[in-house]
């Protein structure tokens, strides 16, 4: 309707191009999308309009600053940048990292992930239209982002973690309050369910929609809830432990095709759900036996300038496997400091998933995929 | 890993593509240097190879260490759970000039976002084989008409921006001139 | 037209104004008087209590800066729409939809059953017009989508009409099914087939009455797109679709215009399966007997309006708590299983009046 090119004079296809902004684009990006009436037939994703320029702002900063900036890869879920980076510095320094210091952290990225999910399923009840849903876990959510100002002092860009440790050692209190929300939080779910879960009509929007095969995790290499969604049982947390994760004891979900299919848009619901529920699981397991000591590595100075060398950290982010290329070669600055965002892997993946849906479904199927342009574009 | 029956493996079926051999960082990963014109190839046999089946692509990181830029790839197998780090360079004639490296696409194609982020930043183009496709996947990470390539570690910074001034000094003259005291 | 109005010339009577006025001013009258007095507070108090009520379920607290508990928020929000002229020129499609949108507002009012005495068009088809007008609003609404030249207007419009089309089958037949019980398309005889209490409404004199009860509400939210059934309008990937370029006065326009299909829709509900405005007790029988026709309208009124105020709002309430469904959803739900049931009601309904009229 806007324009036509001759591909749509031909077949009769309608190109729709949206965005930057749009209703149905959960980030800024662009959709060329050509459409057979209702239903698309193929489209076309660009990005890029959230290029901050972070790497190279990395490399021009001093080492203790590249923390703050890693805060920005995904302002959502700031500690698993933070995390990234610090876990790559350790290694190329051969930092060890206090007991105690290891707990603080995963309290932290649970408690992210929980974050995280829970604004996942606002972004599913936006895209299918069901708002009361969505004040509830908003409300919930603000617990988990009051316990980050309890703890940090912010609520998104935490800033917490430093080589070797974190900033500060825990409030008396906090690790209560953590379990405190755990425990609310295991009650609510039980009200998310009852309510938006397997409500039929959401059921109806959601499955057999958009299934991620097998086929498509290994051409797009698809990390994380999306590729666990869809059968394929890989979790750094457990394939490659970082931070004592191996020590703990838990699940790694994977769908079971509920919907109607294994990896369709209600399995990726479903197993962010169980994340959640896992998660707690690990939260409960490290409050009942914080270790006691140092909360960050002594022997690390204020102006720690990082030895020549690289390191390659992985770590499980809330949308997949983040990775963190960090070279150093012995300045007061990174050399380079690469990111591997999950996101790339599930915005190649759009290309494949939309075409043959209805244009009703792409915010649904776009927010199941939990794209975080921001990280994509860094 | 056993490293040195790989190389053979490597050297036998894609001679001369291996230059060297070394442990990745402090980490137990192999990481292992090939002449850039054979990563297709080296690419292909590592991923039919029963015993590796390196076929995931987990990340492509472009670094330059002294003007030489520096592809890593770090492979892992979704079947053997083993891992490998690639490594090929190539040296840009300037600043402003572009490198060609091969693509590995049609192996991994994964690649692809990794690739073209790569070309836009620093100045690295894939080329690709005859058959492939034009991507429905697009990336416009700078602005439209952007000169030089923004992670090199010569770039400097253009003064202004569409009329903007850029550097932070920059700006505090701005503020003096239009804030007179 | 004559008892329809009775009420009318007696209120003028009192006023003061000359006996011997013709009979179209005190039409005019009586319509200004609906329309100001029961249509536009009915929406005002709907959307008051629509908020109020989903801030509840939302753990909200809702409007409650206007007057006490907010109470004035609807007129605030009327009167602040009211003052944001538009600046855009008038498109003619925009023209169009207007020119329709307001027929379909104003021309059924004549015919909207407020009460046995505010009758006043009480013909053998008046259970029609409104389901005309309701289409016409539909169309209205297609034609307002169309008109905007964008892509989610386009969408919008189609999806609008489609699913008007989808729903108007079902909404006939279960229309025909309360009519065979009562055996005329005449309001007062629609009403008069049913009484006070619960167990004398169309809608438990037999099953099939029941099932075009549900068929009737719920092809009337597919008719009208009123949420949950919206798709047509709402879905997010068109930013809200028809009525996404509207604001100020416009919108309010438009949004009247979506709150009257609703509040018509439910009226004719309740005066077809609801028991109507039928009083207890010979109520009305003593009142009309003792002449005082103006206690008499109010009262059949209240109750009216009460009963089809609770209806909206549980409409509204299963509205909040649910996802919207996809047009297609929506489309495929009228024909595949609401037309059927409408007809089987249809024909059972048809049975049962037989059954009853030869025993």
């Amino acid at each position: 309707m806007k324009s036509r090119n001759r591909d749509s004079y031909d077949s009769d296809l309608t190109l729709w191009e949206i965005g930057p902004y749009h209703g149905s684009l959960p980030a800024p990006m662009r959709m060329s999308l050509s459409l057979d009436g209702e239903i698309i037939a193929s489209c076309k994703v660009e990005t890029g309009f959230l290029h901050r320029g972070l790497e190279k702002t990395c490399e021009l900063h001093p080492w203790q600053a590249v923390i703050s900036y890693a805060d920005h890869l995904d302002p959502e879920v700031a500690v698993f940048g933070e995390l990234a980076v610090c876990l790559a510095v350790e290694e190329i320094g051969d930092i060890e990292i206090p007991p105690r210091a290891k707990s603080i952290r995963i309290i932290l990225c649970e408690l992210s992930r929980i974050s995280a999910h829970l604004t996942f399923i606002v972004r599913m009840a936006k895209a299918v239209g069901s708002e009361t849903i969505i004040h509830y876990v908003l409300r919930d959510r603000e617990k988990i982002l009051d316990l980050f100002e309890l703890l940090t002092g912010a609520r998104f860009s935490l800033n917490f973690l430093r080589f070797g440790g974190v900033n500060a050692d825990v409030t008396d209190g906090f690790i209560e309050r953590v379990l405190e929300v755990c425990e609310m939080i295991r009650i609510r779910m039980r009200e998310y369910n009852d309510l938006f879960t397997f409500n039929q009509g959401f059921l109806n929007r959601t499955s057999c929609l958009a299934v991620i095969s097998p086929e498509l995790i290994r051409t797009c290499g698809i990390t994380g809830p999306n590729s666990r969604a869809a059968g394929n049982p890989f979790d750094i947390r457990k394939n490659a432990a970082y931070l004592g994760y191996d020590e703990l004891d838990f699940e790694v979900p994977v769908g079971r095709g509920e919907g109607g299919s294994i990896g369709d848009v209600h399995d990726r619901f479903l197993l962010r759900l169980r994340e959640i529920t896992q998660s707690m699981e690990i939260l409960k397991q490290i409050a009942e036996a914080v270790p006691i000591g140092n909360y960050i590595n002594p022997n690390i100075e204020k102006g720690y300038v990082v030895p020549a060398g690289e390191a390659y950290s992985r770590i499980e982010s809330s949308r997949g496997l983040l990775g963190c290329h960090v070279v150093s070669d012995g300045k007061s600055n990174p050399s380079r400091i690469q990111f591997r965002p999950p996101t790339l892997a599930n915005l190649m993946a759009v290309s494949y998933l939309v075409p043959g849906i209805r244009i009703e479904d792409l915010p649904v199927v776009l927010s199941s995929l939990d794209l975080g342009i921001a990280e994509a574009d860094r | 890993m056993d490293k040195n029956p790989l190389i053979a493996k490597l050297n036998k079926s894609v001679p001369g593509a291996v230059l060297e051999s070394r442990r990745f960082g402090r980490s137990g990963v192999t990481s292992i240097w090939l002449e850039a014109e054979t990563i297709a190839k080296v690419a292909k046999v590592l991923k039919s190879d029963a015993d590796l089946k390196l076929d995931w692509l987990e990340n492509l990181s472009v670094v330059e260490f002294e003007n030489v830029l520096v592809a890593t790839y770090f492979l892992a197998s979704s079947v053997t759970k083993q891992s490998l780090i690639l490594r090929i360079s190539a040296v840009p004639d300037s600043l402003m000039s572009r490198v060609y490296l091969p693509s590995t696409r049609a192996i991994w194609p994964m690649a692809e976002p990794m690739e073209k982020e790569a070309e836009e930043l620093f100045g690295v183009s894939f080329h690709l084989g005859p058959i492939l496709r034009e991507s429905e996947l697009k990336s416009n990470l700078l602005p439209e008409n952007w000169v030089g390539f923004p992670l090199r570690k010569g770039y400097v910074f253009p003064k202004e921006v569409y009329g903007l001034p850029h550097s932070r000094a920059e700006k505090k003259d701005l503020q003096k001139k239009v804030v007179p005291r | 037209m004559t008892s329809g109005i009775l009420w009318v010339i007696s209120w003028c009577d009192s006023i003061g104004f000359p006996s011997d006025l013709p009979q179209w001013f005190y039409a005019l009258v009586a319509l200004i008087c609906i329309f100001c007095f029961v249509v536009v507070p009915s929406g005002a108090l709907l959307t008051y209590m629509d908020r109020k009520l989903s801030a509840d379920l939302q753990a909200r607290v809702g409007p409650n800066r206007a007057g006490p508990s907010g109470i004035f928020q609807p007129l605030a929000d009327l009167l602040k729409l009211l003052q944001k002229g538009s600046k855009k020129e008038w498109h003619w499609g925009e023209n169009l939809w207007l020119g329709v949108h307001t027929m379909a507002l104003y021309s059924t009012l004549a015919v909207m059953p407020l009460g046995s005495l505010a009758l006043l068009v009480d013909t053998e088809v008046s259970a029609f017009l409104p389901y005309w007008s309701a289409l016409v609003l539909a169309l209205g609404t297609m034609l307002l989508g169309l008109s905007q030249g964008s892509v989610p207007g386009w969408f919008g419009g189609i999806r609008v009409a489609a699913q008007t089309l989808a729903g108007s089958f079902p909404a006939l037949v279960a229309l025909l099914c309360a009519s065979v019980r009562a055996g005329s398309f005449k309001w007062s005889v629609l009403a008069a087939s049913q009484g006070f209490s619960p167990w004398t409404w169309t809608v438990a004199s037999n099953p099939f009455e029941t099932i075009a009860f549900g068929v009737f509400v719920i092809s009337g939210l597919v008719l009208l797109a009123i949420p949950p059934l919206d798709g047509g309008l709402s879905t997010s990937d068109i930013h809200g679709g028809v009525s996404s370029h509207l604001y100020g006065r416009r919108l309010s326009l438009y949004l009247f215009g979506r709150f009257y299909g609703f509040f018509l829709w439910s009226v004719i509900t309740v005066v077809l399966f609801l028991g109507a405005w039928r009083l207890p007790l010979g109520l009305s029988e003593s009142l009309a007997e003792s002449e005082s026709y103006k206690l008499l309208a109010i009262i059949e009124l209240v109750l009216l309006l009460f009963k089809t105020l609770s209806l909206m709002l549980l409409i509204t309430w299963v509205a909040r708590v649910n996802s919207r469904s996809r047009v297609d959803q929506i489309t495929d739900f009228t024909w595949k299983v609401l037309s059927p049931f409408s007809l089987v009601a249809l024909v059972g309904a048809s049975i049962c009046a037989g059954w009853r009229a030869f025993s």
